[in-house]
């Protein structure tokens, strides 16, 4: 068929007409590119921090804004970005699927699923830097948020909306405390999410496989940027999974979120600072290296109108310096921190959390009232204790009073060791620390003294349960409690020890 | 494109502009384009003028060859000579197209350039012209080409601003979606 030229004018008008409503889009062109980082002429109006789109399929981040040129971080490695490719403006922000399908999912920075389980019906997209709380809008820190685990909950107490540094060298157990408090969250109503940064992969597969297997996931999310994606999603990771974090929060969840960790989010800032030649700094960290965790951790809190957002940033540090720059930035943001020990580790006090050198600046405002009762004066036992350790390792004889602290101490050090993935509950606790605040235990073999406390606590709940469930509902511990828990305290003595000789004899 | 080269001659350019820019017409803009095409296609021109044993002199002579096939207004001329003296010969080119560049900027012209895949002829490029003033709010001069990569439609592009329909673009949106799902 002949197709005449003034029907073609006319075709053209036509969809030109049509096409008015269509976009005209602001573009540059590539000019420059290098490993996840390019350099793009045009894009005039573009501001800092906006999407743009490749045609080539990539995007990426525009993070420096030049008269001439504008630096962009791609966030797909694998997608090649050629020169004068075109780049598109969005005209808008990077933004963060958040939806409640996302619980029990693990995600790339992107929102991709990792998991094979399908794709994610996202309803809801939220850019990722938000506007932080105002101090009206929060309200105090004052309730806890229990991790199960026994020196932080006596010591170290927690709040919801709280942000509490978990600090420690390689290999001192920093992942799993955190594993251990998303574990104690369960039937507790907390949306926990996971944010692992520059992780090896396999790494991750094992804690989704812990989680799996404690049931965890059912409340929990994983957000991921392995050690092998492209620096921008580092980057953007835990930005990610805090917006992930705030839209539980704004419907009325608490939340907690973990950071694992900070230490890789500053190498890769830091790599992306050097690579758009900002001037570095200290241990060439750039000059906002401050700013960049001091507005992703204010982001965290307690809402007056409900709701919370709890973080736990866990920083690895090298050689037991804590003075290096990134955690001590860290400890100045967060509201105090867990100083895991290597040296502790070593000895088998497990968790290694150092009592000295850890700190909760909200205290004891978010601690249940029975634990707060029973741990007065424990902090004052260990610091006697260390101080009396470390003088009698020279030999010097000890007066009874000072070998009384020396085993107390000891007894302290026995209850608050503990296994990981063996959480406790409040309950559990205050049975525990009741038994040490009453002496129970000083009569208690050193070796048994853990098996005791357990053993006791279990007795509690499966013979007097109302005991048990009064504890765990109220929190508190009352005169009338204690009595009745004295009492079963002597009882369960008797059948302790009568046990323990059953089991010599045969 | 070398992005110092770019910032260098942009200093050069808007000086230039700044001096006359109220002498410069259109007939000025197609010169120094001539001028940027002819050195380009002439880069043995461009390897003399670079060259530090050559004097002044003698490629300003050289210059004057080349003056009589292109027939460059005085200012130009200045500005090669001082290129010649700084020994930046080398940025010609790129000074004269950011000068062209800058221009219609100040003048609030934009180039496009249009690519279909089939010939247009004049009333259809005005017809395209005046769509792209009604949405840029901008004097437009184009260029066109056949682009046969676009199978069927047309690709408008400056160095800001992109619109395409074609068939090419859908088939690349299509790609992208199913490389996104598998």
């Amino acid at each position: 068929m002949e197709i005449k030229s003034t029907d073609l004018v006319s075709l053209l008008e036509k969809s030109l007409k049509n096409l008015e409503q269509e976009k005209l889009e602001e573009i540059g062109i590539v000019v420059q590119v290098g490993d996840t980082i390019c350099k793009v002429h045009g894009l005039d109006n573009a501001s800092q921090g906006e999407l743009v789109e490749f045609e080539g399929g990539n995007s990426g981040i525009i993070m420096n804004l030049g008269e001439d040129f504008v630096d962009i971080f791609l966030l797909h490695s694998s997608i090649a970005v050629a020169e004068l490719e075109v780049a598109r403006r969005t005209g808008s922000v990077f933004k963060a699927g958040v939806c409640k399908e996302l619980i029990g999912r693990v995600i790339n920075a992107c929102g991709n699923p990792l998991d094979g389980l399908g794709t994610i019906n996202t309803t809801e997209f939220r850019p990722i830097e938000a506007v932080i709380p105002s101090i009206f809008e929060r309200s105090p820190v004052n309730k806890p948020l229990e991790t199960g685990i026994m020196a932080i909950d006596a010591l170290v107490p927690i709040g919801r909306g709280q942000r509490e540094l978990i600090i420690g060298n390689r290999n001192t157990g920093k992942t799993a405390i955190a594993l251990d408090t998303i574990l104690n969250q369960k039937g507790k109503n907390v949306i926990c999410i996971y944010v692992s940064i520059g992780q090896r992969q396999a790494n991750l597969a094992r804690i989704v496989n812990f989680l799996q297997a404690h049931g965890a996931m059912d409340y929990t999310i994983v957000v991921s940027a392995d050690a092998g994606e492209a620096v921008l999603n580092q980057y953007l990771a835990p930005y990610v999974g805090c917006t992930i974090g705030e839209y539980f929060r704004d419907n009325g969840y608490d939340s907690l979120i973990i950071y694992d960790d900070l230490s890789n989010h500053a190498v890769a800032f830091r790599e992306m600072s050097l690579l758009l030649r900002r001037a570095p700094g200290r241990e060439a960290y750039p000059g906002d290296i401050f700013y960049l965790h001091s507005r992703l951790l204010e982001r965290a809190g307690k809402l007056a109108r409900g709701g919370s957002l709890t973080a736990l940033p866990i920083v690895t540090i090298q050689g037991d310096d804590i003075t290096a720059y990134v955690p001590t930035n860290l400890i100045s943001i967060t509201d105090g921190q867990i100083f895991l020990d290597t040296r502790l580790f070593n000895q088998g006090i497990r968790p290694a959390v150092n009592v000295e050198l850890s700190v909760s600046r909200v205290g004891n405002a978010a601690q249940a009232p029975a634990i707060k009762k029973l741990t007065k004066g424990m902090r004052l036992d260990l610091a006697q204790y260390h101080e009396l350790q470390n003088f009698a390792q020279f030999g010097t004889e000890l007066d009874e009073i000072s070998q009384q602290r020396l085993q107390r101490g000891a007894v302290v050090i026995e209850i608050l060791k503990q296994e990981q993935s063996a959480v406790y509950s409040l309950a559990d606790q205050a049975l525990i620390l009741f038994l040490l605040n009453e002496n129970f235990l000083d009569k208690v073999e050193l070796t048994q003294v853990r098996n005791f406390a357990i053993q006791f606590a279990s007795y509690v709940k499966s013979v007097y349960q109302d005991v048990y469930s009064t504890i765990a509902k109220t929190g508190d511990l009352t005169d009338e409690d204690k009595n009745k828990t004295r009492e079963i305290a002597k009882e369960f003595s008797l059948l302790f020890v009568s046990n323990k000789e059953a089991g010599s004899r045969f | 494109m070398d992005i110092k080269l770019t910032i260098l001659s942009r200093k050069y350019a808007e000086a230039f502009l700044n001096l006359y820019m109220d002498s410069i017409t259109d007939d000025t803009i197609a010169q120094l384009e001539e001028l940027s095409a002819y050195l380009r296609s002439h880069k043995n021109a461009l390897v003399f003028f670079g060259l530090h044993h050559i004097s002044v002199e003698e490629k300003l002579r050289l210059f004057e060859k080349i003056e009589t096939r292109i027939k460059p207004s005085d200012f130009i001329k200045k500005l090669f000579e001082l290129l010649i003296k700084h020994n930046r010969v080398a940025l010609c080119p790129h000074v004269v197209d950011m000068i062209c560049k800058l221009y219609r900027k100040r003048k609030n012209i934009m180039m496009f350039d249009i690519q279909t895949s089939h010939t247009l002829d004049t009333q259809e490029i005005t017809l395209i012209q005046q769509f792209l003033s009604h949405k840029t709010h901008k004097q437009i001069t184009s260029t066109h080409h056949i682009n046969k990569q676009l199978i069927a439609g047309l690709r408008l592009q400056s160095e800001t601003f992109l619109w395409e329909y074609s068939i090419n673009k859908q088939l690349k949106k299509l790609t992208q979606s199913i490389a996104k799902e598998y």
